[in-house]
């Protein structure tokens, strides 16, 4: 997502510096032509100044022969402002007809500064002088017709620039105002598309709240960003929250059960207790007495069998019930594993069960009750050989997990190939008396009594399983305490 | 503390050199111990070739000097045409850069002192008149030139004009050189008179030697179709003078700036402006010979009342 409010961010931004970028352009062309307008306006300034500067030498010489000093400097300073003029005409860049005709134009006016030399300088022969005075006027004449020309010239130019340029003005209004139409637009486009999609992420993480505050722990939320997206992050650890959740619940459902029904069976074996005792020693005193025949005492033998075992029954219940505190003492899960399996090895061969066992080196110990886990790990094995009647295959894997800093967690995981549990069972196996066995062959406490050993051990058993595929049971022991 | 020092230190800088970068050239720098009453000097020009060229070439000498002497000096051109003499006073120059011959009738009837005149690029400070005469005109000597038509430049020229005057009496010619020839044409500028013979509007004629030698190295028709008759002796190139009544130290201070103008660097700057190697001093005596050419041609300079037509 982060990403994507990036890229969002990113391209408004080019857009916008794709306008900008338009917008200078075009302005930049546009003063650009005010420029060269402005300059042909000043150089129109220009021409029309070197006119009346020739008309006013003109003026000067048609006016009175020039004949004092001062009429002498006023020419001169005339003369010299007009080539001023000129010199600044030339100055500037021109296209080679123009530059041609500024050029001769320069000659004219050399001929002219040259005639009027000779006029001035001449000192003698009225003749002649008069000759000169017409040349000048002669040369001045053709140089105002020439310049009155190209002024005319420069204002036909003029026009059409200047019909250029209220173009260009006009063209670049009309660009300016798409660029910032389609900005605007894709601007909003781009907005709408992330909120869009952000409403979409927000919209299915409220909906999976809801439904987990009402209690579907099952739901679970899928969000198909792409892999990395921080909303796919966010998925993926709502749907851990909630299946922690979920086994928190399971948990807190067991234990309360657990303690249920572990008073329930302490009363009643408490209270059943006494009469069996009375029917243990009568039936022993019935059969130590010799005028019983022998047929009566093996069905008294019967009864006192049964007795042991319904008080053998009392006295399970009576042990998950009143459970004594675990005496702890730290081991390795690694030689729990092994003395447990030196147990139940030849009932693995027999049922055709592969074993396969993965403890690595140095696993952190723990503190526990040995007698007691050892129950555990027995009893989570004999379940794994009964879920697989035909055979398969038994993984104990011991790994340590950090929980968080400074503590660590033990966890020896039961992987079998059995049959499975099917998931509406799932919330039911730890629960006291329930069973999958047939009659007589167990009592259903097996799981609830490991699971109480473990919780008074600080830990939990875990458990996932898919029906035709097998089962994990997984005991996390907290590592190192005593 | 260090960080607006510098700042502070360029800008007391700025502020103590501006003024005097600024005003260089308005404010003249003055030389202790000399103040003159006059605030500027006027100096006349009399036309060359190209006014506007020599305007701006003595521009630089005038502005040099203003800076040397703490006077502004202003350049005003004397037209040639009319009378110089009359123009000078009634237009109260204190001072111009003279030809020759105008120069011996401003000594003459307006007492102007002599100062300084410049050094030509090539070396020279003098020029000399020639008389000459198309070659297929067949005028080798005075006696050619009898009813012929004559190119003078102007009655008020040393070489177009008093030279040819002192060469015909010279001569032995008893009448006036004038009604000698069969036409006196003048044309008003040496270049004039030179193309005039050449191009057969007269059969002979006179003029400097600076503007014929030149316009001969531009025109090959002019060494092969024309023939130099006489050539005169040496009289001083453009001379500045000043009015007899000028502050005498104002006069020498002006004659040793153009003398010492060579010597110093903004000096030199100046002089390669202005188109000349140096200054050399000028006094009267420079023009014994153009006394005695008069002398010779019977002009009396005090008297001479020139009038060009």
């Amino acid at each position: 997502m982060k990403k994507r409010i990036l890229i969002g961010l990113g391209s408004l931004l080019v857009i916008f510096l794709m306008g900008s970028l338009i917008a200078v352009f075009y302005i930049t062309r546009t003063t650009e032509r005010m420029d060269r307008l402005i300059l042909l306006h000043q150089v129109e300034i220009l021409r029309e100044d070197l006119i009346i500067h020739v008309q006013q030498v003109q003026s000067h010489i048609l006016r009175d022969r020039v004949r004092s000093s001062g009429d002498v400097d006023l020419l001169v300073a005339q003369v010299q402002e007009m080539d001023r003029v000129m010199d600044s005409c030339m100055g500037c860049h021109h296209t080679p007809e123009l530059a041609q005709g500024l050029s001769s134009m320069r000659d004219m006016a050399n001929d002219y500064k040259s005639a009027i030399s000779g006029l001035i300088t001449v000192s003698a022969n009225p003749a002649r002088v008069a000759a000169l005075e017409r040349r000048v006027q002669d040369i001045g004449q053709e140089l105002i017709a020439m310049t009155q020309g190209m002024a005319f010239t420069a204002n036909v130019r003029l026009q059409q620039k200047t019909e250029e340029t209220m173009a260009t003005i006009r063209e670049v209004r009309l660009v300016l105002s798409a660029t910032l139409l389609i900005g605007f637009l894709l601007a909003v486009v781009t907005a709408w598309v992330l909120a869009r999609s952000l409403d979409r992420v927000l919209r299915a993480l409220l909906d999976a709240t809801r439904r987990i505050a009402r209690g579907d722990l099952q739901h679970r939320v899928d969000i198909t960003d792409s892999k990395g997206s921080e909303f796919r992050e966010l998925g993926e650890a709502f749907n851990t929250m909630t299946h922690n959740l979920q086994q928190s619940r399971r948990q807190l459902v067991q234990s309360a059960k657990l303690a249920a029904i572990g008073e329930l069976a302490a009363n009643i074996a408490y209270e059943v207790n006494n009469p069996l005792t009375g029917v243990l020693g009568y039936a022993g005193l019935l059969l130590k007495s010799d005028d019983i025949p022998a047929e009566k005492k093996e069905q008294l033998k019967t009864i006192e069998r049964e007795t042991l075992r319904a008080r053998e029954i009392l006295k399970n219940l009576l042990d998950f019930a009143r459970r004594k505190p675990p005496h702890l003492e730290r081991t390795t899960v690694t030689g729990l594993i092994e003395s447990t399996l030196e147990l139940v090895r030849g009932q693995a061969r027999l049922s055709n069960v592969t074993l396969r066992i993965e403890c690595p080196q140095g696993l952190p110990d723990v503190a526990v009750d040995r007698d007691e886990i050892k129950q555990v790990f027995l009893n989570l094995i004999n379940n794994a050989l009964f879920a697989m009647p035909s055979g398969g295959d038994l993984t104990i894997r011991a790994s340590c997990r950090r929980e968080s800093i400074g503590q660590d967690t033990v966890a020896v995981e039961f992987r079998d190939s059995g049959i499975g549990i099917p998931e509406d069972q799932l919330d039911k196996i730890f629960d006291p008396f329930f069973t999958t066995r047939i009659e007589g062959e167990g009592t259903g406490l097996g799981l609830s009594i490991s699971y109480m050993i473990v919780q008074n051990h600080g830990g939990i058993i875990e458990v996932e399983s898919t029906v035709g595929e097998g089962s994990t049971f997984r005991v996390l022991l907290p590592a190192g305490r005593t | 503390m260090a960080s607006w020092a510098p700042t502070f230190l360029i800008v007391l800088l700025a502020v103590s050199v501006f003024p005097s970068v600024g005003c260089d050239r308005w404010k003249p720098e003055r030389r202790p111990g000399e103040s003159f009453a006059q605030q500027q000097l006027l100096i006349g020009l009399i036309p060359e070739q190209n006014i506007f060229r020599q305007r701006e070439r003595y521009q630089f000498l005038g502005d040099y000097l203003s800076r040397r002497l703490g006077v502004k000096v202003i350049f005003t051109s004397l037209s040639s045409y009319g009378n110089v003499i009359e123009h000078f006073t009634t237009e109260k120059m204190d001072g111009a850069f003279f030809g020759s011959f105008t120069y011996a009738l401003a000594r003459r009837q307006l007492g102007v002192e002599p100062v300084a005149r410049p050094v030509n690029p090539d070396g020279t400070t003098t020029y000399h008149g020639y008389l000459f005469a198309r070659r297929d005109s067949g005028i080798r000597n005075v006696a050619g030139l009898r009813g012929k038509r004559f190119a003078f430049v102007d009655r008020a020229t040393t070489a177009g004009y008093l030279f040819p005057l002192a060469y015909f009496r010279g001569q032995g010619v008893r009448v006036h050189p004038e009604a000698f020839v069969k036409e006196a044409l003048f044309y008003g500028s040496h270049d004039a008179a030179i193309l005039a013979v050449l191009n057969r509007e007269a059969d002979a004629g006179a003029a400097k030697n600076t503007i014929y030698d030149q316009m001969a190295r531009e025109n090959s028709r002019i060494g092969k179709e024309l023939v130099i008759l006489a050539t005169s002796g040496v009289v001083p190139e453009n001379c500045l003078a000043v009015r007899k009544d000028l502050d005498p130290k104002l006069r020498s201070a002006l004659r040793q700036a153009l003398v010492a103008m060579d010597r110093d660097a903004e000096g030199e700057e100046a002089l390669k402006r202005f188109g000349a190697r140096g200054f050399i001093e000028t006094n009267d005596r420079d023009y014994a010979y153009l006394y005695s050419l008069a002398a010779e041609a019977g002009l009396d300079f005090k008297t001479y009342r020139y009038q060009s037509r």
